[in-house]
């Protein structure tokens, strides 16, 4: 599975455990829109983590940066260590 | 483990097939109506519907209607607009402090003729500071304002409040001390978010102008329903039809507030003329033990019930008053009792305050903190925010008490709202360690798990006491009082 599906997966599940069914597009607004929250956001942190190497600790950590799945993209390419390449 | 078990029930995306009854009619999704919004007698109409609607409200909100007016009539000026009209909120709004000031003053001896004029001094002050400092730091890279403004900011006036809450200090340094403090206590939160987009990206003048607008009613609590200046911008509406949309959410929004205000008044008129006490009463009456069970009961569930309606009142105003404004926002509470879990309660019943300590507490420990170790971590993270961070935020808005009292006794007495500070992170943590049980029955899932959730709520409320004067032990009396013992 790519970054974009792998990413696209884990988001749709964490709609999914809220109720929320309705189709997700790469730029849909996820936090703006209410669709998830700030804490909601963690989750993704958490994945970004495991799965990318990226260390919010150390870089600037804004939560519009999660706003879409172009967005996020955008973060993995640009902060993870082989961006786009997930970790075994 | 899941990180949170909070949901966000404010989603607004297409609704399914088979529509949900609801009180108030979906204005916002008539497409007639969304079109006849944007002509120029749809505008007046809205703008009579938000006259009537906020007829409650004394005093008039003369100017928010005059801004709500200009903005629906002349778009191109709106940021100009709302800039003017924040001022006004600004100035208005009770959050610089006046009374702090002039009564410390008065008390040490100091003719203070304009003490607005030297609040807002204060905080134009202090604004320029951190505001260039954190510029300049960002642009030469790497000092402690530049990266950690919003702490800066904290440890500054944490300071001031030492100095100007201290009376061994000299009466004229403990008066200027006031200055910074007061309007500080009030716009700390406001600030925070304004430094934190400083130092991520440029602010503009018309995002500080737009994030002001959430004052408009002149509230005197410092959380801001905008996020920031940047927020501000990014939720407001882009074109005709996305303001219509808005404004009639507003109105729907401010509708249901009506009702809430009729149920809030005939809650407090049967709770009157039964002569059930205010929790205030009930915990001082008990002292003397001249009061019953089921009152001290009564007394409870009637406090707890109009506490969340005068939460959910002042959130929709202010949120509905916004969207009139052409602001996309998100309501500040969703249907409360509702929630399966404590974690969710808190999240539906006040968001925006959750959000703010999310922000500024939770994410800076949760990403730095116990990385290995997933629940301390979650815990950790959560006791900075629902603990520390909530506890930091009433003591700072709060400086009042450090004015009447004292430094010291001022902090003593809030050793009741730290325990519930303390109550409701332990909930919290709980919460959301456990995560969502799957297999539950479904007499678990929808009616225990929510009665759990009130009656833990109801309780720690009775610790929910901003009071100074009254101490922990009186609560825990009342607390076994409820109990017969």
């Amino acid at each position: 599975m790519n970054t974009r599906n792998e990413l696209r997966a884990h988001i749709q599940r964490l709609l999914a455990d809220k109720g929320d069914r309705e189709p997700l597009g790469d730029a849909d607004s996820l936090v703006l829109s209410g669709r998830l929250d700030s804490v909601d956001i963690l989750q993704i942190v958490v994945f970004l983590e495991s799965n990318y190497s990226i260390d919010f600790a150390e870089q600037e950590f804004d939560q519009e940066d999660f706003d879409s799945i172009a967005r996020i993209l955008a973060l993995i390419e640009l902060r993870a260590p082989a961006a786009g390449t997930p970790q075994a | 483990m899941s990180v949170t078990t909070l949901t966000t029930p404010l989603y607004t995306g297409t609704l399914p097939a088979r529509r949900k009854f609801t009180i108030i009619p979906r204005l916002d999704e008539n497409p007639k109506l969304v079109a006849q919004a944007q002509t120029a007698a749809g505008k007046i109409a809205v703008i009579a519907m938000a006259v009537c609607l906020l007829s409650w409200r004394k005093p008039r909100p003369i100017v928010f209607l005059v801004a709500v007016a200009l903005v629906a009539f002349l778009p191109a000026y709106r940021r100009m607009v709302l800039a003017a009209a924040s001022l006004y909120w600004v100035l208005t709004s009770g959050l610089l402090g006046q009374d702090v000031i002039g009564q410390v003053a008065a008390e040490a001896g100091i003719h203070v003729p304009h003490p607005a004029v030297w609040i807002l001094s204060g905080l134009a002050c202090v604004s320029l500071v951190f505001g260039f400092g954190g510029l300049w730091i960002r642009k030469q890279g790497g000092g402690i304002i530049g990266r950690r403004p919003v702490l800066c900011l904290g440890v500054f006036f944490c300071l001031a409040l030492g100095i100007a809450g201290t009376s061994a200090v000299p009466a004229g340094i403990r008066t200027g001390g006031w200055v910074l403090v007061a309007p500080l206590s009030g716009f700390f939160w406001i600030l925070a978010y304004a430094l934190r987009d400083c130092q991520r990206k440029s602010v503009s003048a018309h995002g500080i102008g737009s994030m002001l607008a959430t004052l408009w009613t002149g509230t005197s609590s410092p959380t801001p329903m905008l996020k920031g200046p940047s927020h501000a911008l990014k939720v407001e509406a882009v074109d005709a039809r996305e303001f219509a949309v808005a404004q009639l959410k507003g109105v729907k929004l401010l509708t249901w507030t009506m009702v809430l205000v009729l149920i809030f008044v005939a809650i407090q008129f049967v709770l009157l003329k039964a002569a059930i006490p205010t929790l205030e009463d009930a915990i001082d009456r008990n002292l003397t033990g001249s009061i019953p069970v089921w009152l001290c009961w009564e007394s409870l569930t009637g406090s707890f019930i109009l506490v969340v309606l005068q939460i959910t009142i002042y959130g929709h105003t202010i949120i509905g008053g916004l969207r009139l404004l052409g602001f996309k926002v998100l309501r500040n509470t969703y249907a409360p009792f509702r929630a399966r879990t404590i974690a969710e309660f808190w999240n539906r019943f006040y968001f925006y305050f959750k959000e703010l300590l999310v922000d500024h507490f939770y994410y800076p420990v949760y990403l730095r903190y116990f990385k290995r170790s997933p629940r301390l971590r979650t815990v950790f993270a959560t006791f900075a925010a629902a603990c520390f961070g909530n506890a930091f935020y009433h003591f700072g808005r709060d400086v009042n008490y450090v004015a009447q009292l004292g430094l010291w006794p001022a902090l003593t007495g809030f050793q009741v709202y730290l325990f519930y500070a303390f109550l409701l992170a332990t909930g919290i943590s709980i919460s959301q360690v456990r995560g969502k049980r799957r297999q539950a029955s479904w007499f678990r899932t929808e009616v225990l798990s929510r009665v759990t959730v009130v009656l833990f709520f109801c309780l720690v409320h009775i610790f929910n006491d901003e009071r100074r004067t009254v101490s922990l032990g009186a609560h825990f009396a009342f607390l076994f009082r409820l109990f017969g013992l």
